[in-house]
């Protein structure tokens, strides 16, 4: 399920799963019903656990539009199944990519505890509680689950674990 | 070992997963991954140019292991395309959108071109070959 979460006046388009042919152009849909109205968009790429041609041709079609027009745009949170693939697409240096994981330890790390000698340390304490909500009128969901998700379900394993 | 299906955006992910099940505990997890990519990138080719679209006609993949490489046989329907075609742009830079699935197949497998089709059924036979 594909939503679109706003933030700060930044709208961020959280893909998940598998994106490929059959669920890229819902994917696409929904980036350029951002991109179209002249606004500032993320794309997080955290949950992605495939991408495809198709799902990166839609990355790639977000900086194109984004770059006419002069529109902020990031990919947020790149998984390493992702990363590896514009690594192989020689995209990491063309796509804007603020942040991406290089391995599965890395994500782990995020959840690491503070420094001992950090007294008093709250990790939580610069964000405020409306940086942790968001209100209902904020989400635009798009279920594009097919039928195929209700065959065998594998788990999709990190392909950049040696 | 074989699939068969409809060539229909939505049973890709049946092709991923029966390639991954294949292609798993005979190399490392990356290259499994590749190699899925790849196939699923050669029947989106398929779908999108053999057939213009979701189809009732079939897509046939056929995996193959041997002592130093994989074989992985993709058969269509479609309209017979000239054999050794699918040259793949030299640089990243002269892909359209449409054309960087080629290129990833072109970087993933040792060798990739159509030949001719063994199979009455199927007007196409492409193969890829992946060296372990």
């Amino acid at each position: 399920m594909f939503e679109i979460k706003t933030q700060n006046d930044v709208k961020t388009l959280f893909l998940s799963g598998e994106v490929d042919l059959d669920n890229s152009p819902t994917a696409r849909d929904m980036m350029l019903s951002i991109v179209n109205l002249g606004q500032a968009i993320n794309i997080d790429l955290a949950a992605v656990e495939y991408i495809d041609s198709s799902g990166v041709s839609v990355l790639i079609e977000a900086l194109q539009k984004t770059k006419k027009d002069n529109i902020p745009y990031q990919l947020v949170n790149v998984s390493v199944e992702v990363m590896g693939v514009l690594e192989l697409a020689n995209l990491d240096n063309i796509l804007p990519i603020e942040s991406h994981a290089t391995t599965v330890g890395q994500e782990l790390d995020e959840l690491d505890e503070p420094d001992a000698d950090e007294v008093g340390f709250n990790p939580f304490s610069s964000m405020s509680d409306s940086d942790l909500t968001t209100t209902p009128e904020n989400i635009v969901k798009s279920d594009t689950e097919s039928e195929a998700d209700n065959t065998s379900n594998s788990t999709f394993k990190n392909p950049f674990i040696g | 070992m074989f699939i068969e299906l409809s060539a229909k955006t939505k049973n890709l992910k049946k092709i991923r997963l029966f390639s991954r099940d294949f292609f798993t505990d005979l190399i490392n997890e990356q290259q499994v991954n590749y190699i899925v990519l790849a196939i699923d990138e050669a029947c989106q080719n398929v779908i999108r140019y053999a057939y213009e679209g979701d189809s009732d006609k079939v897509i046939r993949v056929e995996v193959k292991s041997h002592e130093d490489e994989f074989i992985i046989d993709i058969f269509d329907q479609g309209m017979v395309v000239p054999l050794g075609s699918m040259q793949p742009a030299k640089k990243i830079s002269e892909v359209s959108i449409g054309g960087l699935g080629l290129n990833l197949i072109n970087k993933i497998v040792d060798k990739h071109e159509f030949i001719s089709s063994e199979l009455s059924s199927f007007n196409n036979h492409l193969r890829m070959i992946y060296k372990r």
